[in-house]
């Protein structure tokens, strides 16, 4: 037998459940709206970020043609010569090279990658230039784990081959330095290459520096920047970026 | 104004949100038989009857958000039930089932009547002829002749006056009378109803779900509304539906606890009575009314409408290919006025009590239940022997249903289909696999 309290809890409950249903029905109709523009503006987000993602990687593959390209040209002019030794070595240098091909769709990689994957193509213009070709990297340990967009050393290198060393006359010095200030990573290159005169900042820099320009922009917007300097003595790269680190790296280092 | 094609007709100018879809539904499922027969039940089987039928009623509904999600993932457009029967069955077990379709939609359009009638017989001298022909009338034009457009347009009110009457009736009972009077009132002239533990009480709740569900799963309104609401919005919409649903019969049963509380009562219509008795303000007397109008009209009018649409597009149309959009509106306020009409007739010369009636198609329902799961739940076409088994299941219910109770006929025939299709399903199955072996073994 239900008893006197039960009775009124029921009762209660029956006479409380309308207006809960009301104000539910209530609430739907007010808010339904504005849960919908909430979620399409949600959706919009995440196609614009696809689309950028998208471009991003676009851009990745654009590059790496770019740079094979200038590394088979490099071969060619070895084979012109009949410099059939540093051929050889340009040719096993390359075939490591490729060995070590990006994924295209990592937007970010180990700074150690990619100054590994810039060695190669080194190695490749160590062999043409001979001695006259003096390079130095200097890169802190700490920062060999933090995260840099892939090619981006790899084109400011070959780009100063292009624009500068490959008509220096006598020795070719190419300096490589990264450090840290606070949560900033710093990368110079610097040439003492030949810099051909030119009007525009796109004519000047190529197809290359506008696509790490690109890049840096679409990854971490105006906290990336690119600066030029140059004058008869060489040119003077200057990328700034962000300080990143992988997730599952630092995990594996603190372990 | 008149719509400007059959699809706007049966499905409106715009594809629906969870808003204006809870209420769709809300207007089709809180009828004359929930205002009049969920009290009824509390009344038979106890307090727990009363909220017995409000979960089966809030379960099936709940349930059918699962099977509307798999329902439009295999079929995202369509107008009507019909539409998607024809891409999952033979036309024999196609044929079967819109048969079936149509009668239970004509016996739950018959239900509203009655439910009218008692309205009527409540609430005017005149003979029930004169109540019953201006309600048919109003709900022929508002349903049959404006089309969809016009019964969401006229659900937002139905629906606003329900709510109140749910919420403010009983709440100026309780705070008149107080709680204790009524528990004294009850366990002297009715102390059966606050029995908890009574053996019907769980025959009612287990028969009553295998009733709702096939009632909920197999109604043409349902299907109609599963079809205009946004596809992301249905599982939300129908089991939101469910819950806001629930406190309805719960509201009514509380209502009808106010009237018995001071003594007996002969049926439904000496509650009634007891009812207009006891409401002695104006104001509630109107709200009460307006609600179980608002209810009946709702229900009839969503009803007729999805019947309507059945016949014009699933059983009309196969016959009569080169029919224009227009021609097509016609044939829809000429067979409403047709439905219409007849189940006026029919309801002037029948008068069983609502939950009779509501349990005199539980056979059905609850035959069509294993069928519908596994039309729903298959992969491609089924075959014939589905329908089938929900004919057979029926048919032998009927039979054995004088030498058994109203509970025991309708479990007897969910467990009918059940088994033919399990039987049905194993022989295939066996036979597919011999045939296979005998190919292999020539």
């Amino acid at each position: 037998m239900l008893s006197y309290e039960g009775f009124t809890l029921l009762i209660m409950l029956f006479i409380l459940a309308p207006i809960m249903g009301a104000i539910a029905l209530l609430f739907l109709f007010v808010f339904e709206k504005r849960i919908d523009l909430l979620e399409n503006k949600n959706k919009e987000i995440r196609l614009e970020q696809a689309l950028q993602e998208a471009q991003y990687n676009k851009l990745n593959q654009q590059i790496q043609p770019h740079f094979l390209f200038n590394t088979l040209n490099v071969i060619l002019s070895l084979a012109r010569l009949n410099r059939t030794t540093e051929l050889i070595r340009a040719l096993e240098a390359f075939s490591q090279f490729l060995k070590f091909k990006y994924k295209a769709s990592e937007p970010l990689i180990p700074l150690a990658q990619e100054i590994q994957y810039t060695q190669h193509y080194l190695d490749i213009q160590s062999l043409r230039f001979g001695d006259r070709l003096k390079i130095d990297m200097e890169c802190p340990d700490q920062l060999l784990i933090a995260l840099v967009p892939p090619f981006i050393l790899q084109t400011l290198v070959e780009n100063s081959f292009k624009h500068g060393l490959e008509k220096k006359v006598g020795e070719a010095l190419l300096s490589i330095r990264f450090y840290q200030d606070s949560q900033t990573i710093y990368l110079e290159v610097i040439d003492n290459g030949l810099m051909v005169k030119t009007t525009s900042f796109t004519e000047k820099v190529g197809h290359g520096l506008d696509n790490i320009q690109k890049r840096l922009d679409l990854y971490f917007s105006n906290r990336a920047q690119i600066i030029i300097s140059s004058n008869e003595s060489g040119t003077k790269v200057k990328v700034v970026w962000p300080l990143v680190y992988d997730k599952r790296v630092e995990e594996g280092a603190s372990e | 104004m008149r719509p400007r094609s059959f699809q706007e007709y049966v499905q409106g100018p715009i594809q629906i949100g969870m808003g204006l879809g809870i209420i769709s539904l809300l207007a089709r499922w809180v009828t004359g038989t929930t205002i009049l027969s969920s009290p009824e039940s509390m009344v038979k089987y106890g307090v727990f009857g009363g909220i017995g039928y409000a979960l089966m009623g809030a379960i099936a509904l709940f349930m059918f958000s699962f099977i509307g999600r798999r329902v439009r993932q295999d079929f995202p457009v369509g107008l009507t039930m019909g539409d998607y029967l024809k891409t999952r069955l033979h036309p024999l077990g196609y044929w079967i089932l819109i048969v079936i379709l149509v009668l239970t939609s004509l016996h739950t359009l018959f239900i509203q009547g009655m439910a009218a009638s008692t309205l009527c017989q409540f609430l005017f001298d005149t003979p029930l002829y004169v109540g019953l022909f201006f309600f048919f009338c109003f709900c022929v034009l508002f349903a049959g002749f404006g089309g969809l457009k016009f019964i969401h347009g006229v659900a937002s009110f139905q629906v606003i006056s329900m709510f109140a009457a749910a919420i403010l009736i009983p709440l100026y009972f309780f705070v008149k009378e107080g709680i204790q009077p009524v528990y004294d009132g009850i366990r002297l002239y009715h102390p059966y109803m606050l029995v908890i533990n009574k053996y019907d009480l769980w025959n009612f709740i287990f028969a009553g779900l295998l009733v709702g569900f096939g009632q909920f799963f197999f109604d043409l309104t349902s299907w109609h509304r599963l079809f205009m609401i946004e596809i992301k919005k249905v599982p939300l919409t129908f089991s939101l539906s469910g819950l806001i649903w629930i406190t309805f019969p719960l509201s009514f049963s509380s209502l009808f606890i106010m009237v018995i509380f001071t003594g007996g009562f002969t049926d439904i219509h000496s509650i009634l009575v007891g009812l207009a008795n006891k409401i002695t303000t104006p104001f509630i007397f109107i709200l009460f009314i307006l609600c179980a109008f608002s209810a009946i009209t709702s229900t009839f009018g969503a009803c007729l409408h999805s019947l309507i649409s059945l016949i014009v597009a699933n059983i009309l149309e196969p016959f009569q290919t080169k029919k224009s959009d227009q021609q097509k509106i016609r044939m829809a306020y000429l067979l409403s006025i047709l439905i219409g009409g007849m189940v006026f007739v029919a309801t002037l010369f029948n008068s069983p009590t609502l939950l009779e009636l509501l349990f005199y198609s539980g056979n059905i329902y609850s035959a069509l239940l294993a069928p519908f799961l596994a039309i729903v739940f298959s992969k491609g076409k089924v075959a014939n022997f589905i329908p089938i088994s929900a004919v057979l299941a029926i048919v032998t219910s009927y039979i054995i249903q004088p030498y058994v109770s109203d509970f025991q006929s309708i479990w007897f025939s969910g467990l009918a289909s059940f088994t033919i299709i399990v039987i049905c399903t194993i022989l295939t199955f066996i036979k597919t696999k011999w045939r296979f072996f005998k190919t292999k073994l020539n």
